[in-house]
Parts: C-alpha cells; sequence; structure tokens
C-alpha cells in the first residue's frame, strides 16, 4: 500500500493527476449524457448518437490514461510508440463499446456486472497496452503479484458500478460514478506500483518512440474534444429536462380538463390530483396529496381497481358524505416514470337522472299519479300479498262521464285542468295515496283495504267528483262511474281483477253513470254473450243473414195502401230470429251501422221495385249514416242503381239521431229533400221534441210516437198531444203518420182527427217482401 | 281586476257534540280568514241547522282556488254551487270571513234558500239573501278586526 501512495506522490505530476480525474469525470458526463440522448432519439440520430457516446467513452478512458502517463515521471527519456498508442485506443473504443452495448437498455444485475467485467477487461488491456507503448531508457520488470491483485480488486469494482449505474433508486446510481473512478485508479495505479523499472543508460529509445512533447498535444486535442461533448450533452440535457417539465405542465392541464377526478399515485398514496377531483371531494389538492387512496375510496386499494372495467365504490368526501363513483386505473409514463392514474367518475348524477328517468316512466306526467305501468306492478303486488295472507283488497277502476264533452267543447287545456283536479279530489278520499292510479284518458284506478271500505271510498268519490269545477270562469259538472271488484272473487290474477272491475265499470255506465257497481258474475257472462253475438253481427251481412221486412202505412179513412216502413230482420244461424233491439245498439256500437245501413237501404229501394209504383218506402237512418258527409251520394247512388223514383223513398230520421247533430247534418239533408225524397221525424214525442228541430230541417212528415196513440181514447193528456201536433203538421204544411195503432177505436180516433196515415198491428205486422207485395197487388188494394 | 262572487251551499259532514261541532266551525271560518286575506277575498258564511252558506268575493282566479279547495274537503258534504257572478263592488269587503250567527228569526232565510237550492230561486232573490246577510252583519255586529298577527288567538266575529 504504502509503494502504491508513493507512487502517487513522488512518481507522477500531481496537476497532470487531477486534470487526468478531471478528464475522466468530464470525459464520463460527456459520455453518459449523449447516451442519454442517444436513448431519446429515434433511428439514423440514435445510431450516430449511441456511436458518438462510446467513442466519448473510450476516449475517455484512453485520455484519461494517456494523461496519467504523462503524468508519470520517471526522471530519464521516455516516449511513446505510436502504433501500439493508437492500437490502445482503438481497443479501448472497442472494449467499452462492446461493454456498454451488453449493458444498455437492460436491468438484469447479473448482466451489467458481466458488462462491468467486460469493461475492466478492456480498460485493463488499454492499461498495459498503453505501458508496453509508453518506452523508457530502462529495464521494465512487473510485480506480478501486484499486477494480479488490483486486477482482481477491479473487477468487483467495475461490475459494482455497472449494476449500480443501472438501479432505480438515485441514490444508488449516484454511486457508480465514484466506484468507476475508483475502479480506475485501482486498476492503474496497481499497474504503476507493479512496475519496476530500472534505469539503464545504454539503452535507446526506439526511432519509431514519439517524444511525450509531441503526445501531450493530441492527448489535449481528444480532451478538448470530449469537454466540448460535455457541454453538448449538458445541453441535451438541458433541453430534455425542459421538455420533461413541458410535459408534465402539459399533463397536468390536461388533468384538470378531465371531467373526472383524476389521482396519480405513488404506491397506496395519492401523488396528485386534478381539479375535478378536489371538486368532487371537497379536499384541496394540498390535502390529496399525501393522502392513502383507500382512505378516499372507502378501503379499496389501489390493486383492486379493476384495468379494463369501471368498478363501483363511494368516494368518502371532506363533509363525510358518500359519493358514488366509479373508478378505473391505469399505468401511464409520465417523462420516464411509471404512474398509476386512478380515474375517479361521479355517479350521483346518473343515478340521479337515472331516478328521475324512473319516475317519469312510472308517473302520469300531468296528474303526479301512478300511470299504467306503475298501477299494474301495484295491482299485482297487491294480488300477491293478498294470496300469501289470504287477505282482502278491492280494486276500484272510475271513468268520468261526459269527460269527452268537456274536451270537445272547451278545448284539451281545461279538459287538463280537470283531470288534475280530479285526481286531487280523488287522492282526497284514498288514504293510501300510492294505490292510486290514472290508467290513460280519463280513466283511473284506486286499491283499497277490503269490499267495505271500497263502497265508501267510492260513495266519497262520486260525491266529490259531483260538485261543480270552476274552471277558467267556466262551471263545468262532470260525474264519475266506478266498477269495483275484489280479490276474494280471484285475487291472485291482476288481469282478472281488472276485467271484473271493467265490466262492473261498464254497467254503472249503462246504468246512466254517477253510480258504482261491483261486480257480478253474471256481467261476464253478459259480457260473454255480447262478443259471441258480436262475432256473429260482424259475419252476418257476409253470410246474408239479414232480410228487410215492412210494415204496411195506409190512409186511415179509406184504407187504401199507402206505402211501408223497413224494419231489418236478422235470422241467427243458432239464436233464430234476434230483435233489432238488441243487435242495432250493438251494430252502432261496433261501427258496423254504416254497412248494414245502405244495405237496408239498398234492399228496400230494390223491392220497392216489385211494388205498385204509387207505394212508397221509409227506411230508416242512424245517427251515424246521418253524420255522414258522403250520405247524400250514397242515397243517390242507390237510387240510381235501383232505378227507384226519389218520390218513392222516405228516409225517417229520430231526434235522437239529430241531438249530435254536426255541420254537414243541415246541408245532408237539404240536398236529400232537394232531390226529391220525402223526411220523417220519428218518433215524436219521446224525446225533446224540440220544435226547433221541425223548421230547421226540411222534414216533411211527423211519425207520432207509439205510446201515445196506445193509451187512446182512455188518456186524455194522449189524445190532446196527439190532437196538437196533428194541427201542429197541419199549419206546418207537414203529413203526420200514427204508429202503433192496435185497435178499430184507435183507427177511427186517427180519422176523426184528421191523420194522414196509420201504422200498426191492426193493419199488420212487419212481414216479408213477398207478403207485402201479395198485400199490395191484391185485388182489393185496402184494408177495411 | 273584475271582481266575481261565489255563493254556495254545503252540508257538514263533522263528528263531536254541538259544541264540538261550533268550535270546528270556528276553526274553518278562521282557516278561511287567514287564507282569504292572503288571496284577497272577502266573504261571510251561515253555518247552522247543519248547513253551511259561504259568500266568497274577489278574484276569480282567487275564486276557483279556494272553491276547488271546498270541494276536495271531506268536512263538506253536497256541495251545490248557487251562483258564480260578476260583481261591481263587494258587500262584505270588511270581512276576509264572518260568521253569521242565524237564530230564530233568520229561520225563514234558510227557508229561502232551500227554495233556491231547488233550483227554483231566481236572481233578485239571491241579492235580496245577500243583503239580508249584509245588513244582519252591519246592524247586529260588533265587529272588531281579526289579530292576523297571532292566528291561534284569531278570534271569529261572531255576531250574537
Amino acid at each position: 500500500m504504502q509503494a502504491v501512495y508513493s507512487c502517487i506522490t513522488e512518481a507522477h505530476d500531481r496537476h497532470l493527476l487531477l486534470l487526468a480525474a478531471l478528464i475522466c469525470m468530464v470525459g464520463v458526463y460527456a459520455s453518459s449524457s449523449i447516451a442519454r440522448h442517444a436513448a431519446r432519439a429515434e433511428g439514423r440520430d440514435r445510431r450516430i448518437w449511441s456511436l458518438i457516446a462510446i467513442l466519448a467513452a473510450g476516449c475517455t478512458a484512453w485520455a484519461t490514461h494517456m494523461i496519467g502517463l504523462l503524468a508519470f515521471n520517471p526522471g530519464m527519456l521516455s516516449g511513446f510508440e505510436p502504433l501500439r498508442t493508437g492500437l490502445s485506443l482503438a481497443l479501448a473504443v472497442l472494449g467499452i463499446g462492446l461493454a456498454l452495448a451488453t449493458s444498455i437498455g437492460t436491468r438484469n444485475r447479473v448482466r451489467r456486472f458481466f458488462s462491468g467485467v467486460l469493461l475492466c477487461a478492456s480498460i485493463t488491456i488499454l492499461h498495459y497496452l498503453g505501458q508496453s507503448s509508453y518506452v523508457m531508457t530502462a529495464r521494465v520488470s512487473w510485480d506480478v503479484q501486484l499486477v494480479t491483485v488490483s486486477v482482481l480488486a477491479a473487477i468487483p469494482l467495475f461490475g459494482a458500478a455497472m449494476v449500480m449505474s443501472g438501479e432505480r433508486t438515485k441514490f444508488y446510481r449516484l454511486a457508480a460514478a465514484p466506484l468507476l473512478v475508483t475502479a480506475i485508479a485501482v486498476l492503474h495505479f496497481g499497474g504503476m506500483t507493479a512496475l519496476k523499472v530500472e534505469f539503464d543508460p545504454q539503452l535507446a529509445l526506439p526511432n519509431s518512440a514519439v517524444s511525450p512533447d509531441v503526445i501531450a498535444p493530441v492527448v489535449a486535442s481528444v480532451c478538448a474534444a470530449l469537454v466540448l461533448l460535455a457541454f453538448v450533452g449538458l445541453r441535451f440535457a438541458l433541453a430534455a429536462q425542459a421538455q420533461a417539465r413541458r410535459d408534465r405542465i402539459r399533463l397536468k392541464q390536461l388533468a384538470d380538463l378531465a371531467v373526472e377526478g383524476l389521482a396519480i399515485c405513488d404506491g397506496q398514496t395519492i401523488d396528485a390530483a386534478n381539479d375535478s377531483l378536489v371538486a368532487l371531494s371537497g379536499y384541496t389538492k394540498e390535502k390529496l396529496a399525501g393522502r392513502t387512496l383507500s382512505s378516499l375510496l372507502s378501503g379499496l386499494q389501489i390493486e383492486d381497481i379493476p384495468e379494463q372495467e369501471e368498478q363501483e365504490t363511494e368516494l368518502r368526501a371532506a363533509d363525510s358524505r358518500r359519493i358514488p363513483v366509479r373508478v378505473l386505473r391505469k399505468t401511464v409514463r409520465i417523462g420516464n416514470r411509471e404512474h398509476v392514474v386512478v380515474a375517479v367518475r361521479d355517479q350521483s348524477e346518473r343515478l340521479r337522472t337515472e331516478k328521475k328517468m324512473e319516475r317519469l316512466a312510472y308517473t302520469d306526467s300531468l296528474t303526479g299519479l301512478a300511470n299504467r305501468l306503475r298501477f299494474g306492478q301495484i295491482l299485482a303486488a297487491a294480488c300477491e300479498d293478498a294470496v300469501s295472507t289470504n287477505g282482502e283488497f278491492a280494486l276500484l277502476l272510475l271513468d268520468l262521464d261526459r269527460f269527452k264533452s268537456v274536451n270537445d267543447t272547451f278545448g284539451h287545456l281545461v279538459g287538463d285542468e280537470l283531470l288534475k283536479r280530479v285526481a286531487k279530489r280523488v287522492s282526497a278520499c284514498s288514504k293510501n295515496k300510492n294505490a292510486l292510479g290514472r290508467l290513460g284518458g280519463d280513466e283511473f284506478a284506486i286499491i283499497v283495504g277490503n269490499s267495505e271500505m271500497a263502497e265508501e271510498v267510492a260513495g266519497t268519490i262520486l260525491e266529490l267528483l259531483s260538485r261543480p269545477f270552476l274552471i277558467n270562469g267556466l262551471i263545468i259538472d262532470i260525474g264519475a262511474s266506478i266498477g269495483i271488484t275484489t280479490s276474494l272473487l280471484d285475487g291472485s290474477n291482476p288481469a282478472t281483477l281488472s276485467k271484473q272491475a271493467d265490466l262492473a265499470l261498464y254497467a254503472a255506465k249503462h246504468q246512466g253513470g254517477s253510480i258504482f257497481k261491483h261486480f257480478e258474475p253474471a256481467m261476464s257472462e253478459r259480457a260473454e254473450a255480447r262478443r259471441g253475438l258480436e262475432l256473429d253481427l260482424r259475419r252476418a251481412l257476409a253470410r246474408n243473414e239479414f232480410e228487410v221486412y215492412y210494415q204496411p202505412q195506409v190512409d186511415p179513412k179509406s184504407g187504401q195502401f199507402q206505402g211501408a216502413e223497413a224494419l231489418v230482420r236478422w235470422h241467427h244461424p243458432t239464436r233464430g230470429m234476434v230483435s233489432p233491439a238488441d243487435f242495432i245498439p250493438l251494430a252502432e256500437e261496433i261501427g258496423l251501422i254504416g254497412a248494414l245501413g245502405e244495405w237496408v237501404l239498398r234492399t228496400a229501394c230494390k223491392e220497392a221495385m216489385s211494388w205498385p209504383s204509387d207505394i212508397t218506402v221509409a227506411v230508416n237512418l242512424s245517427a251515424y249514416q246521418l253524420h255522414d258527409s258522403t250520405l247524400a251520394q250514397t242515397v243517390s247512388r242507390v237510387l240510381r242503381d235501383t232505378g227507384l223514383p226519389p218520390q218513392r223513398l222516405e228516409l225517417e230520421i229520430t231526434e235522437g239521431a239529430l241531438l249530435q247533430e254536426n255541420t254537414t247534418t243541415s246541408a245532408t239533408l237539404r240536398a236529400i229533400r232537394a232531390m226529391g225524397i220525402g223526411l220523417s221525424m220519428d218518433d215524436f214525442g219521446t224525446g225533446y221534441s224540440s220544435l226547433n228541430y221541425l223548421r230547421r230541417f226540411p222534414f216533411t212528415k211527423i211519425k207520432i210516437d207509439q205510446s201515445f196513440i196506445r193509451q187512446i181514447p182512455a188518456d186524455d193528456d194522449s189524445v190532446a198531444i196527439v190532437q196538437a201536433i196533428t194541427s201542429l203538421a197541419a199549419r206546418l204544411r207537414m203529413a203526420v203518420t200514427v204508429e202503433g195503432v192496435e185497435t178499430p177505436e184507435q183507427r177511427a180516433f186517427t180519422v176523426s182527427e184528421g191523420c194522414d196515415q196509420i201504422q200498426g198491428y191492426l193493419i199488420s205486422r212487419p212481414v216479408d217482401n213477398t207478403t207485402i207485395r201479395a198485400l199490395f197487388v191484391a185485388p182489393k188494394k185496402a184494408v177495411a | 281586476m273584475p271582481l266575481y262572487r261565489l255563493l254556495y251551499k254545503s252540508a257538514f259532514a263533522l263528528r263531536g257534540d254541538a259544541r264540538s261541532v261550533n268550535r270546528q266551525i270556528d276553526d274553518i271560518v278562521a282557516d278561511a280568514a287567514l287564507g282569504n286575506l292572503r288571496s284577497d277575498l272577502s266573504g261571510a258564511m251561515i253555518a247552522s241547522s247543519g248547513i253551511f252558506i259561504q259568500v266568497l268575493e274577489g278574484p276569480l282566479s282567487a275564486i276557483e282556488i279556494t272553491f276547488e279547495k271546498i270541494c276536495t274537503d271531506l268536512r263538506h258534504r253536497h256541495v251545490e254551487l248557487i251562483e258564480l257572478a260578476p260583481i261591481d263592488e263587494r258587500l262584505f269587503a270588511k270581512w276576509q270571513m264572518v260568521r253569521v250567527d242565524i237564530r230564530e228569526e233568520m229561520l225563514p232565510l234558510l227557508r229561502v234558500f232551500d227554495i233556491a237550492l231547488n233550483g227554483l230561486m231566481d236572481m233578485s232573490k239571491t241579492e235580496s239573501i245577500l243583503e239580508l246577510m249584509r245588513s244582519h252583519l252591519t246592524t247586529t255586529a260588533v265587529t272588531k278586526p281579526p289579530a292576523y298577527d297571532a292566528p291561534n288567538e284569531m278570534d271569529i266575529v261572531q255576531i250574537r
């Protein structure tokens, strides 16, 4: 050891030694910074800068060695053998390049150690080859033992230096450079100390030897190049640092722009957070940094957070609120470091929206009650409950009376306001607000505890809804009908219950409304029968099951046949003859009356053509036909098709049909009258008997309802009414037909009152076409 | 804003003995007075023999809202609207709501109302009923303005 020390202090020029150390450091910095730049660069640049880095490393080693040799002061003539000097430089570059190539881009410690060994070998070669290029006027011998020891000592040092330089932790990386310098120093000074130089003035320097004075400038220029490279490297490093800083700032700005909360984590702790996470959590950025992630996300560990799918969890905010969130983990590189970024997405808005959507989907927006969908669920739940507990509940179905006319008369705005108020009034009657729904239109449904309560509630509701509604200065009176059924009948089936309540409601409506009805099994049967009849009725026209019957009309005085009223009959294949009173309302309801009416008109006109030409035919018009704006054309077409002169046709219209008159009714009737067709006011005296109709529409005949003649001559009032109508008709120049004449006394009365025409069982009941034609064409064309 | 008057009749659906019913009616009148003050309504009420007869005067919208509340109120039964008409001035401007106490001599008035409720009363009679109620209030009432600051202690103007 003493020898080594004295070698350094005595045999070397100290200043030059310091310079060697300095150049070594500068060179190492230059090569490493250039190498880092090469690592950042790409393509051709990368290859060129890598080469320069390796060259710089080799040159550093060589220059350090050369300065070391120049510092050696043996006190005799010395020189450099140029070939070996050059070779040492080439081998140094090659060896160091090889060592670096094996270490670049790997963190594998064994491999890095191996590259350290390679480095050691190349520097050893550099040293001893360089040494052999240094010639002196002396005999040179080596202390082989010391050489061996120094090389063996240097190997682990080199290995360690290479391993350290590849570590992740900065502290270890910083240890790499001193280790390397130590390793080189051990090798160099060990070698120098092992050198025994015996001065021998007999020896001469070889001719080729170059003087140190010549070599020194060469070494100096290599050193200058290294210094220059170091500056270039420094510039690169500074630029890279600035870029990294800019990247970080940009990343932060981007993160703050993100709507999602972002936490950049280092292990379990949060390193940094963006503005969104600050806003969401209520913690400041400073407070978030350093917190553990699990304290924020209710115990969730970072490893538990999935990288692909979002996971639902809760975020504990600063005010200890629990906010539903979804989290996702992602590993990103920031600069050249990897970070785990956790994205936190606020779910409270979405959940609120979902809840709102659900509420919208299940609520009737007009009244705020449960809608049909929701009420269906409530009913189903009630059914399940009733079945499991053997309990009972009642279902009420409510429908407003006259709501359609309110809507038609006052408009939908008033209609909607009315529905809102109805909902409020109904709510006031129902204890359980959750068992109430608007099924659509003006239909409401209520569930109550049992049948008895149902009656009470229904009564109260009917009473409340019978109270007037004041809307925008209008006084609106409506009412309601209610159908009630109970789960005791068939509680397990919501559909059945609904149907039963519906049938009960239908029955209540049918009885004029403003009442409630309980469901009875008979209602089902009736509905069943009606449905059967409806199906049959739809097919009856096609199957030719209808037939027109005729009831003759005669002059009461002479008994002369004047005409006949056409009446439709239905021969049902199994039920036999079905009464018009049963199937005409049904045909009206199911929209079959139009086709049926036209068929009757056509048939009657056709068959009347086979009658004597002075006999008229009267056909009834339904309200539906009357409202059809094409009625006049239809009638005209039928007349043309059948060839019946218009004067032989009479159309009978009831007051009821006129009640629902629309804008075209009057024009239609005038058009029909203009063709020469007669118009009769049918069943006069039973309805409103509005004289106004007689004035407004071009009637040619009044038919007095049979209910009056039936009481004649016993009932004075009936007598007075018939007399009054007859004289009224005479003044209005309209003919009068009395229906339902059954006795000779009644006929005598009509004669005495001057009625123009009678019709009734006294003459004939309605008969088929063949029979009536026989009556008409019989030689004696009168009924005495 | 044009003024309207509404007159209706209904039956009590109040439970309890005479005293309790009387107190409940006083509460109804007190609530009504408070509500009417807010919605610029005035009026008077007869509550006797199981029947309410109430007059409301004020803007149409306020009358409609108040009447709708009455129609949702299960303490009334058989609510019947007698009159809704525009008026030039209030007859009961002094009272947000006041109870007209009916004594023996007022019973004919009720009888007239029974005629009215059968739909046979004409407008001139409605007017005369209202005039009767008003004159009864103005001649015999010891009116004191209700203490609206303390609704709990609100004393309803009772004419005895």
